[in-house]
């Protein structure tokens, strides 16, 4: 069920008067259920992957906890990675082996006619068999106790919040919380309320009112004018920031008004003064899962530069490829470790001719870094390589072309495309403030009077209620 | 507090987008000037914008003392057509024929684009005494809370109190239309708007069958509810007018719902009911100056095809002497 629907609506209130009216033992049982249903409104069969999987991982890790050394933990720690990297590998990836595996046998003159398993995409497998593979990865490293608890196990694979696009959560973090019965707090329950209609503002007054710009644009990219390239990538960098860090709020919202609490998932990425920096800013809990899971096994920066690459381009490639089974994502990935291995190369060039940090370099690295990102952006978008190619070509006209045609004429009406100015201008000058000062504003709102804090939630809610659209578009993330 | 906060605002915005510019003025504007005229209608049009074929002033001629009365909205689906006309049939007492535009494809409106699902809010906020429908209550629950959650995003409310109330066009026989009718355009032109079109309406048509493999059934179940619902003492008349030779001939191979061949059923079975299929009528098909697109008539191809269902429902009707004869001597030339 997606949480901009009518259904979420009905479900949620239920969800969360019977977690704090249920006995506090049983909490766990009555959220499992209700993430179960929560998953199931897509479709019900794939409860059987989940249930897969966190049979598998408890077996693993339970056994895992009764072997002392590392090595005689392997074996299930192998068994789960298979486990959960087979279940991606058949439902994500098998069409996409198969075609490149096709496309290649036909390059050198023969026919391997490999076929991929035709299945529908079990939504948010990538997320929870990651969640999942943490656990048993920490398990086997001694740093965790293995979960004895069966049915808290399943709640941790499943927490319905951030079962399909996260936050990623880490089971050191989420599982005591699973265990634990809070008592109702109206200031969490508030505080979590406001990061909810942040959300959905972000969703469906600021993102989906976008795409439907940048759909237009990528119909067809070979009749994009330069202007209307440009409008839609720069749209595209702000309608999947919208999407995907308005889903994590309402995540990390529902979480806290149940609460458990969720760690960070964005903040304010398009702020970032460097690559690096970006993806600390940017789905944080995927950059520290990549990190600790597999740049850091791989020696992480403790290397030479030549391996250090090496390090780089694995992690970023893999990174692309969880995102989808395309090309297009690959190189998306291969194109941010790109940006870093050269950004490192040229540090020192960029320190001589700098100098010191002043307010004009921070302006420039910021708007740099936002315009990397809006290129790699382009092929994370485009169905396929012609496509980006296409767009990348008229973006690159744009001294010659100018802005001879408005990029606002394809998809929106005026009116609708100064609302979604109108929502973009409110989000950045919101993140400018929050950047100043250092604070989430709904932190700095809890501490006004309660009448100004009701005044924000109202505009808030009506905001977008009023402004929003409500097509039930689903959430971008989803499809990974 | 925060609830009655809530409860306060949402009040005072709901009565001020009502009171300022109600949501779906177009269709509220038709049913009122339908109420004014329901002692005289005698023909309506039902369905979809495929009825722009239908214009009343060539259909009936002069002093036949006939009334027409365009019912039809745009994109509006099977079902949609079949509730509408539950809702209207009682309202019409001297209803003496419905005209209903059969597409070459199904498709659902809740199953495609949220710019078509306002077809149906508009039509639940036009009846909002009758029950929920097709399981539709997500539907029916945004339609009543429509004023709050506008399609247009305040945009009415918002140029109204600016002092520019924004246009709407319904004329007093219930045609509603947000485009010029009297647009041409060359033959190149139609055939790479028939090549869209077609392409559209197949994957609307395929991404219907795939969220319900019923369609077809539950379509053809719709159309054939509406000779019940018309009552046999009124004629109806399904008809699929000219298409644009590239769309005629390219969608129904791409399609999968035969509602044509539904409606050729009914024609054959039923007294009351004819069914014209002119989707590659030869008047038509070589004169790219009567198309307003792929497959829709502009006016002038309109009046040429309401000229031809007219003489063709004075020949029918004279020729079976049925009790619809009253209706061919109506339409007869004076």
């Amino acid at each position: 069920m997606l949480f901009n629907s009518l259904a979420f609506l009905a479900f949620f209130p239920i969800a969360v008067v019977g977690a704090f009216v249920t006995p506090g033992r049983w909490r766990w049982a009555w959220l499992l259920a209700m993430s179960y249903l929560f998953y199931a409104a897509w479709e019900p069969s794939y409860l059987l992957l989940i249930w897969l999987s966190t049979g598998v991982d408890y077996a693993c890790g339970r056994s895992m906890g009764r072997r002392a050394t590392r090595q005689a933990r392997r074996p299930f720690l192998l068994v789960s990675l298979g486990a959960n990297l087979g279940l991606l590998g058949i439902f994500k990836y098998a069409g996409f082996f198969a075609d490149t595996a096709n496309a290649l046998f036909g390059w050198m003159g023969t026919d391997a006619g490999l076929q991929g398993f035709d299945l529908l995409l079990p939504v948010g497998i990538s997320f929870y068999t990651f969640q999942t593979l943490s656990y048993t990865i920490d398990v086997y490293r001694g740093a965790r106790a293995p979960e004895r608890h069966l049915g808290v196990f399943a709640l941790y694979v499943s927490f319905f919040p951030q079962l399909v696009a996260g936050p990623l959560e880490r089971s050191e973090r989420l599982l005591p919380q699973l265990h634990a019965a809070p008592r109702w707090d109206w200031p969490r329950a508030f505080r979590g309320s406001l990061l909810m209609g942040w959300g959905f503002f972000l969703k469906t007054v600021l993102a989906d009112r976008l795409a439907f710009y940048v759909d237009a644009v990528y119909a067809a990219p070979d009749l994009a004018t330069s202007a209307q390239a440009w409008g839609a990538s720069y749209a595209f960098a702000f309608q999947i920031y919208g999407d995907f860090a308005g889903y994590s709020l309402i995540a990390i919202g529902a979480a806290e008004v149940l609460g458990v609490r969720l760690m960070d998932n964005f903040r304010r990425p398009y702020f970032a003064r460097s690559i690096g920096e970006f993806w600390r800013r940017w789905h944080i809990s995927l950059s520290f899962w990549f990190r600790d899971y597999v740049y850091v096994p791989l020696g992480g920066n403790r290397v030479a530069f030549p391996r250090w690459t090496v390090n780089i381009a694995v992690v970023f490639v893999v990174s692309g490829l969880w995102h989808g089974a395309a090309w297009t994502f690959v190189a998306w990935g291969a194109l941010h470790g790109t940006y870093l291995i050269v950004g490192r190369l040229t540090q020192p060039a960029r320190n001589r001719l700098w100098g010191q940090a002043t307010r004009l370099r921070l302006f420039i690295s910021i708007t740099a870094t936002f315009h990397l990102a809006v290129v790699a952006w382009v092929f994370f978008r485009a169905a396929a390589f012609g496509d980006a190619f296409a767009l990348l070509a008229a973006m690159a006209r744009f001294p010659s072309e100018g802005l001879a045609e408005s990029p606002l004429v394809l998809g929106l009406t005026g009116y609708e495309a100064a609302l979604g100015l109108a929502a973009l201008t409110t989000v950045l000058a919101v993140e400018i403030a929050e950047e100043r000062r250092g604070t989430w504003w709904w932190d700095r709102v809890r501490q006004r009077p309660a009448w100004q804090q009701a005044a924000v939630f109202v505009a808030l809610v009506f905001s977008v209620l009023c402004f929003g659209e409500f097509g039930a578009q689903a959430f971008i993330y989803f499809q990974f | 507090m925060l609830l009655g906060a809530l409860a306060g605002v949402g009040v005072l915005l709901f009565l001020l987008s009502e009171t300022v510019a109600p949501v779906y003025p177009e269709v509220h504007a038709r049913e009122a000037m339908r109420r004014a005229q329901a002692d005289s209608i005698s023909f309506v049009t039902l369905g979809h914008s495929h009825n722009r074929a239908v214009l009343f002033d060539s259909l009936r001629p002069d002093g036949s003392g006939l009334e027409g009365f365009h019912l039809w909205r745009s994109s509006r689906d099977p079902f949609e057509t079949r509730w509408a006309f539950e809702q209207e049939r009682p309202k019409l007492p001297y209803l003496r024929a419905v005209f209903v535009a059969v597409a070459p494809f199904a498709w659902d409106n809740t199953q495609i684009a949220a710019s078509a699902r306002d077809r149906r809010r508009e039509l639940y906020a036009l009846h909002p005494g009758a029950g929920v429908w097709h399981q539709d209550v997500g539907l029916r629950v945004h339609a009543r809370l429509a004023p709050l959650m506008r399609g247009d995003h305040w945009k009415g409310v918002v140029y109204a109190m600016a002092g520019r109330p924004l246009d709407f066009q319904v004329e007093s026989n219930g045609w509603i239309d947000d485009r010029p009718r009297d647009t041409v355009r060359d033959a190149a032109t139609l055939d790479s708007i028939a090549v869209l079109t077609v392409e559209a309406h197949a994957d609307v048509d395929a991404r219907a069958q795939a969220a319900d493999p019923a369609l077809c059934g539950r379509a053809a179940s719709a159309l054939a509810a509406i000779p019940e619902i018309a009552g046999a003492a009124v004629r109806v008349v399904f008809y699929t007018p000219p298409y644009w030779p590239s769309y005629g001939a390219g969608l129904p191979a791409a399609s999968t719902c035969d509602l044509r061949g539904t409606a050729r059923t009914l024609a054959a079975t039923q007294d009351h009911v004819v069914y014209f299929d002119d989707s590659l009528h030869a008047d038509f098909v070589q004169d790219a100056g009567l198309f307003l697109d792929a497959d829709h008539l502009n006016v002038f191809g309109a009046a040429q095809y309401s000229a031809l269902l007219r003489d063709r429902l004075a020949d029918d009707a004279l020729a079976r002497g049925s009790l619809h004869g009253d209706l061919s001597a109506a339409l007869a030339d004076p």
